[in-house]
């Protein structure tokens, strides 16, 4: 176990030590930042001194090193557009993503798994069909379209619900839901399918056959080996409700990393994109690798074939 | 033998099964299953689209980015203040909503083609190199794709825009790039269990070279499950492509792009809904058209691939 977890812990930091050398040494040889920031008819001497407080002077490897150090220590620099440490522009934004992405993670959980235990329960019957026609529906319907059409009917049309903006549970209520959509799908459906798998096994007959109650069977049997792929996929919809909240955000206006990265994307803003994405990074990183170890706790078999 | 096992579902023997087949009289088993209505609709909806999408110039009411400034934010055509000339209406630049939607046709499936065809040629190469050779080349090639799979897609795109700047050649490289670890990773599975069988063996023993073997036997027993991947890569290429073009930093203007579209038109719903609405709708029809041939292709090709 202990050399399964070594090496998911490494692979995970390879993989981060990837991402942040790509973004790092993309930003820097695409163009130059300072041009965008100052404008292409900007004194020499101005040029000249901003490279110089920005550090782009040094040579390529030189400026590697140093980022890195810097990242170390949790410095990532100053924004290029609002000209203060990004570290505390991310800080300000963290807890609006951070609230939006977990009340959808909740909502998906609470909704997809339970949707998809019942279909399965109830196979190829009425309520199984429909079930699952919603599930396919909401994994094919973009989360900005979700968004969108939820602000014309609950805030235009019925007037219930603020369209944008942070702060009391009614503001949350649409960007959650929105975000949510595609986790309660494919959650469903892969309940669904994962619990006909195990339904069918031989051990669920012999539990049967033994003359357990059907409850017991489905609780102790069923759900328990329906759970590892469940698992799995759980950790991936972390992953992706953190990406589709830069979506959501900015169809709600929520206040959050997402908007904030797409700002930068627009303006350029490197200091705050290499931090945006590494921080995404680390957090997709720590989430598969403890899917990964909760996942080889489940399943012994996962560990050793590793 | 292991093989057949799994069925007469590819070819190495095919001449020696149907010639058995034809001896003892048995029906003709189909390759494809029944196909249910609905699949049949859903292929419908997509030819219907990219016959649409093709014929945008020939059908298109008007050019999509000419402007009447003076016919701005018409209703459709049951609306009172709409006309037959403006069948969807217009936009806030009295710009023909039937007619952008129709040249969205073009770019959303143009893009999300492209972008699965390149995935597919990329990812499926290098994952029959990376099976067939192992070593080193497997080791970096799957450390890649480790990478590609930890992170969001879009992360690594928003990225990429931000170095390269907003550009169609920027936006294709990136639909070209994503999904192209899936089907690396099927083909090289596929392959490395497939180079076990016997015939690839015999092949190898009768002097076969390397390349010969993987495309006449390793190829045409991996396509399968290629396919269907290939189906479901194509509608979250959409998808992103749409994605991207409504964060505004996908297609450009004045191009029309359905997620672009839906963008500029939510700025006007309360007064004009239908013009975010018509191209999400779009959007989702040909997405969940992709995506139910998708699903039954896996069913009727591929069982093993099913619930992933």
């Amino acid at each position: 176990m202990l050399q399964f977890t070594l090496r998911r812990f490494i692979r995970g930091i390879l993989t981060l030590w990837v991402v942040v050398t790509l973004v790092f040494f993309g930003l820097r040889l695409s163009g130059d930042p300072v041009f965008l920031m100052l404008g292409d008819e900007a004194s020499p001497e101005a040029v000249t001194a901003l490279r110089e407080q920005l550090g782009l002077e040094e040579p390529l490897p030189m400026q590697y090193v140093r980022y890195f150090q810097m990242v170390g220590q949790g410095d990532f620099g100053n924004s290029l557009r609002e000209r203060r440490p990004v570290t505390e522009i991310v800080a300000e934004r963290l807890p609006a993503t951070a609230e939006l992405a977990s009340a959808a993670i909740m909502i998906s959980i609470v909704l997809g798994i339970p949707m998809g235990i019942f279909a399965a329960l109830r196979r190829n019957t009425a309520v199984d069909r429909g079930l699952m026609a919603i599930a396919f529906v909401g994994q094919s319907a973009p989360g900005f379209f979700v968004g969108i059409m939820l602000i014309l009917i609950f805030s235009m049309q019925l007037q219930l619900l603020p369209s944008s903006g942070r702060g009391t549970w009614q503001h949350l209520l649409m960007p959650a839901i929105a975000l949510s959509t595609y986790g309660i799908a494919s959650l469903a459906r892969l309940t669904r399918s994962a619990m006909l798998e195990v339904l069918s096994k031989d051990y669920v007959r012999t539990a049967r056959a033994k003359g357990l109650k059907e409850s017991i069977v489905q609780m102790r049997h069923v759900l328990r080996n329906a759970a590892i792929p469940v698992i799995t996929v759980l950790g991936l919809q972390i992953g992706l409700a953190i990406s589709g909240a830069i979506v959501v955000e900015t169809v709600f206006a929520w206040p959050g990393m997402g908007r904030l990265i797409i700002g930068a994307v627009t303006n350029r803003d490197y200091p705050v994109i290499q931090m945006a994405v590494l921080l995404i990074a680390v957090s997709v990183v720590i989430v598969n690798f403890i899917v990964d170890i909760l996942y080889g706790v489940l399943d012994p078999r996962i560990r050793y074939q590793s | 033998m292991a093989r057949s096992l799994t069925g007469p579902r590819k070819a190495t023997g095919s001449g020696s099964v149907s010639k058995a087949t034809k001896l003892v009289d048995a029906p003709r088993r189909s390759r494809w299953p029944a196909m249910p209505w609905l699949i049949r609709v859903c292929f419908g909806i997509v030819v219907v689209m990219v016959l649409v999408a093709l014929a945008a110039p020939l059908i298109a009411p008007h050019d999509p980015v000419s402007q009447t400034l003076t016919a701005r934010l018409q209703g459709t055509a049951l609306h009172a203040d709409g006309s037959s000339e403006y069948l969807l209406g217009t936009d806030q630049l009295g710009r023909d909503v039937l007619s952008r939607v129709i040249y969205g046709a073009q770019v959303s499936l143009g893009i999300g083609l492209f972008g699965m065809v390149v995935g597919l040629i990329l990812g499926s190469t290098l994952g029959i190199i990376a099976g067939f050779t192992r070593g080193f080349f497997d080791d970096v090639v799957m450390f890649l794709v480790d990478v590609q799979l930890a992170l969001p897609f879009i992360i690594m795109a928003l990225a990429a825009i931000a170095i390269f700047g907003p550009s169609l050649p920027v936006l294709l490289a990136i639909v070209g790039i994503a999904g192209w670890e899936g089907f690396a990773r099927v083909s090289r599975g596929m392959v490395l269990s497939t180079k076990e069988n016997a015939y690839v063996e015999a092949a190898r023993a009768l002097g076969a070279s390397r390349a010969r073997i993987i495309v006449k036997h390793l190829v045409p027993n991996i396509t399968a499950p290629l396919i269907v991947l290939a189906t479901l890569n194509l509608t979250s290429i959409i998808l992103l492509e749409s994605t991207l073009s409504f964060l505004g930093i996908g297609v450009q203007p004045p191009m029309a792009s359905w997620g672009r579209m839906i963008s500029e038109g939510r700025e006007y719903l309360n007064t004009a809904w239908w013009l975010a609405v018509v191209p999400g709708a779009a959007i989702m029809l040909i997405t969940m058209s992709i995506n139910l041939i998708g699903d039954w292709l896996r069913d009727a090709l591929d069982p093993t691939l099913r619930g992933r």
